[in-house]
């Protein structure tokens, strides 16, 4: 087993408040097997702590290069939450274990039709809002990284394609650190440009994708 | 670690009490508020608070020893079993409107006939040139989050305290060298982690000195002292204090001291009728966990008793 128990235990409680089925893309490497395993064995304990309302559909990175390409899909493991359109519009390139299985779940509900909390700030400003992608890097020990994961992927979801979400453990994936020289959890990165680095709230990141000024701060 | 959890969220109700704040006080008074049969929110900004940001917490009866976010999962594991709503929001004011409160956040709004305020602290900065500059290229608040990124390097922790001290202890696990700059003659650390600095080969205590800017390009590459002297270093942890976040409660007439801490009794009961205060925001001259969950369980208990008196729908 490569999660602690006390994980397993949280990904079986957390996961027990999914009550819709929802299916997930993943891509695994025979390049970062180690972690592709891990997200395989963590994935199981999601489906099975769900009675199979989670579903996933199994790739090799390197025997689907078409279909890795056409979610761009550079690195792998990843997890794809994708829209009716086939579209990918969140994106975990980390097993969703430790800080991140809360918002996860989370994310995974309010896909299937729980409420959004943010569906009414994000579609009142919807025609204001710049088309983006957010990369959001991250590691499994900063304290503030699953309240961001959380915002980013609720606004993504309430914003009709507007937004694209990354999740990105950077611990899994260095070289994607390195080339945003991160020093601090959580960092954001908004359409290749604008980086914020710290904890960012809510409304924070709702100006920011509105294209105005933010407040940076730790 | 928690989050937007929109189930058992009502944004119609007036709830009996709404507690503020994400850490062990808050969560602390809505456990006990839960068994006071009192319909509760918790909105809290950040799950965790600032207890989540230390790698070590040996000082909490009953857990010898564990990190501060674990500490806080075996918290959130205890609000999960009450079933005990938690939102992800950050309250902007206060309103009284009759006999109950108005929270405003930029999202939402939420009625209550009672608030505990246990908003906590904010780190405080230094001030000083090249800290808002080089803040994620070298600065931090949070050795937990961001000390993995300075394996094998050098780095230095501004501050005295005990928190000081454990964040050293924490760092030098991985850097080569960690240097505790603090202006006072002696490190102010709980004794048993003020022996385990000065037994820890990695990391020397600069005593009497002051940093006045951070220097870098890219990312820090130096501190200047208040001698003069060029310290070269790759990471500047700052860990001088807090400040407390009492600005809310101010702005509707809640008391506060010299040090913007909410004045409080033994109640846990401010100036204004309804609301109470707990944790490291209000008073209190030694500040912990334990000693917010206490304070936080009292505020619940007096919560429970004004919601009575006042006796709207109870
Ligand atoms: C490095 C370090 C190590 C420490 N080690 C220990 C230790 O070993 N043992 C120990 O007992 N204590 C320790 N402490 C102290 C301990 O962390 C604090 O005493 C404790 O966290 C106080 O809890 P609190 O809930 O009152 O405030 P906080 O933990 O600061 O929580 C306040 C919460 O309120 C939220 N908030 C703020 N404003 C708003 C708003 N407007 N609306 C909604 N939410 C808001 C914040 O996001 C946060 O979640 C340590 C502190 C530090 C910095």
């Amino acid at each position: 087993m490569t999660i602690s128990n006390v994980y397993k235990r949280m990904i079986q409680v957390e996961a027990k408040k999914l009550t819709n089925s929802v299916n997930l893309k993943i891509f695994t490497t025979s390049t970062n097997l180690q972690e592709s395993v891990k997200m395989l064995e963590v994935m199981e304990i999601y489906k099975k702590a769900t009675n199979g309302l989670i579903k996933t559909e199994e790739y090799r990175f390197e025997t689907n290069s078409e279909l890795a390409k056409k979610y761009n899909i550079q690195q792998a493991p990843a997890i794809l939450l994708v829209n009716s359109e086939d579209d990918p519009i969140i994106r975990y390139l980390a097993v969703p274990s430790a800080a991140k299985i809360q918002p996860f779940v989370e994310t995974l509900k309010v896909f299937t039709g729980a409420p959004n909390y943010y569906e009414n700030a994000i579609k009142e400003k919807l025609d204001k809002i710049n088309p983006s992608v957010i990369k959001l890097l991250i590691t499994d020990y900063c304290a503030y990284c699953s309240t961001i994961i959380s915002i980013c992927s609720l606004f993504t979801l309430a914003s009709e394609g507007k937004l694209q979400t990354d999740i990105i453990d950077i611990m899994t994936f260095p070289e994607i650190g390195e080339q945003y020289e991160v020093t601090t959890v959580p960092t954001l990165v908004i359409n290749e440009d604008k980086i914020i680095v710290g904890n960012v709230n809510a409304e924070e990141l709702l100006y920011e994708i509105l294209n105005k000024s933010i407040r940076i701060k730790n | 670690m928690f989050n937007i959890d929109m189930e058992g969220i009502n944004a119609e109700k007036t709830y009996d009490l709404i507690v503020l704040g994400g850490g062990p006080t808050a969560i602390g008074c809505a456990i006990y508020a839960a068994r006071f049969a009192m319909d509760v929110l918790i909105i809290g900004k950040v799950f965790g608070g600032l207890i989540a940001t230390t790698h070590v917490v040996e000082n909490y009866p009953g857990i010898t020893s564990t990190s501060g976010q674990g500490l806080m999962e075996m918290f959130k594991d205890h609000l999960n079993s009450l079933s005990i709503p938690y939102i992800s929001d950050e309250i902007r004011s206060i309103e009284r409107i009759d006999d109950h409160f108005v929270l405003h956040s930029f999202f939402q709004k939420f009625k209550a006939k009672s608030v505990v305020i246990a908003t906590g602290s904010e780190r405080k900065k230094l001030g000083i040139p090249g800290e808002e500059e080089f803040s994620g290229r070298g600065v931090s608040y949070c050795a937990t989050c961001d000390g993995p990124f300075y394996k094998d390097k050098r780095v230095c922790v501004i501050g005295g305290s005990d928190s000081a001290a454990k964040e050293a202890l924490f760092l030098s696990q991985n850097v080569k060298k960690v240097f505790i700059v603090y202006r006072g003659e002696e490190i102010r650390a709980e004794p048993i982690n003020k022996k385990r600095v000065e037994d820890n080969e990695k990391i020397e205590i600069i005593y009497k000195t002051n940093i006045t800017e951070i220097k870098g390009d890219n990312n820090v590459k130096s501190v200047i002292f208040d001698n003069g002297k060029e310290f070269e270093i790759d990471g500047v942890f700052i860990e001088v204090g807090s400040n407390p976040n009492s600005g809310l409660a101010k702005r509707i007439g809640v008391k506060t001291n010299e040090k913007d801490e909410i004045i409080i009794n033994r109640k846990s009961e401010t100036n204004v009728a309804g609301i109470f205060a707990a944790g490291d925001v209000a008073d209190a001259p030694f500040k912990q966990a334990i000693t917010g969950v206490a304070e936080g369980v009292i505020a619940a208990y007096s919560a429970f008793d004004y919601v009575k008196e006042i006796n709207i729908e109870y």
